[in-house]
């Protein structure tokens, strides 16, 4: 059998979908691609597969926002705040010491901005993304896109405080998006890693029996 | 449990539920209900409302041995508890209600 590809393992997974509902979803999943393969072709049935993926992780999401409490909703946004203390602060320390050392030899941040403050915008995006994801294991995607929103706005708002009128459009429309694109990749990396993990249990798990 | 806690989708699901007997499962329960209401439905919508159903006590569940047509997963089957029984009961006789009285004169036609 061609396995289907484990996005909607790493999706549903991510945003803490019933054990047991999901395995029963992804099982689903996996036999009508299987059906698709045969009459489809393999492509047509990827597109399918895709599709349907984000169309039945919508609804995962739905539920799991509106199950949570006031106490889960204070939990996790706490959980967002530790995490982008964890990298933000490393952020700002890093860039003063290079806007101090730049300084020095006459060059202005502003100038370097594209090449030197995207790429590590999208490091701390993507190691913040990991470690909300590794503080909240039921449902990491979910913690992770949450401190991607919380880095868009700190972003929106750092920008506008620190370069007022100049602001390039780079700052401006990139690094947002950018913010929570490498905080949900981060989280997705998370999960990833979790199932790695969990089957190499199973595969010991399997051998020791 | 009365047939008020139950939405229009949580019935269609459920008669579903109740034709397929003991092949209902996920899939066939989606394909069930989309081929009967022209609506594709996602797995996921069936199976968010399927969980909804079980939380309610109106489904139980049992899975079948791990297939290899599923990548190695079980099917989870889902059959009616007694209170399911009753809501769809109390939904019939809900339903039936409101459509007393109508003559079919003045339904539309079919085109």
């Amino acid at each position: 059998m061609i396995m289907p590809p484990r996005m909607a393992e790493l999706l549903l997974e991510g945003f803490g979908a019933d054990p047991g509902y999901r395995d029963a979803m992804l099982g689903d999943l996996a036999e009508e691609f299987g059906e698709r393969v045969d009459r489809d072709g393999l492509a047509a049935a990827r597109r399918w597969y895709a599709r349907e993926t984000v169309r039945s992780v919508w609804p995962v999401v739905r539920t799991w926002i509106r199950g949570l409490g006031w106490r889960d909703a204070r939990h996790l946004f706490g959980l967002a705040v530790s995490s982008w203390l964890l990298v933000a602060i490393p952020l700002f320390v890093v860039l003063a010491i290079l806007q101090g050392l730049l300084a020095l030899v006459g060059i202005l941040m502003a100038d370097l901005l594209p090449l030197l403050f995207l790429p590590l915008l999208a490091a701390t995006g993507v190691a913040g993304g990991a470690v909300a994801g590794a503080l909240h294991e039921r449902a990491p995607l979910a913690a992770a896109a949450l401190l991607g929103a919380l880095f868009a706005v700190q972003q929106t708002i750092g920008v506008a405080l620190a370069f007022g009128p100049d602001a390039t459009w780079v700052t401006q429309l990139i690094v947002p998006p950018l913010m929570l694109a490498c905080t949900v990749a981060g989280g997705l990396l998370r999960v990833a890693a979790v199932l790695r993990s969990r089957g190499e249990r199973c595969v010991s798990a399997s051998r020791a029996g | 449990m009365t047939a008020a806690s139950i939405a229009p989708f949580e019935v269609v699901v459920l008669l579903s539920i109740i034709r397929l007997g003991d092949d209902a499962y996920g899939l066939a329960v989606r394909r069930d209900v989309s081929a009967r209401t022209g609506h594709d439905y996602s797995v996921g919508a069936i199976y968010t409302t399927l969980q909804r159903l079980e939380d309610k006590g109106m489904l139980n569940t049992w899975t079948s041995e791990p297939l290899p047509v599923r990548g190695g997963r079980a099917r989870k089957h889902f059959r009616l508890t007694s209170t399911g029984r009753r809501a769809m009961r109390e939904a019939e006789r809900r339903a039936t209600s409101v459509w007393a009285g109508v003559p079919s004169t003045l339904l539309p036609s079919r085109p």
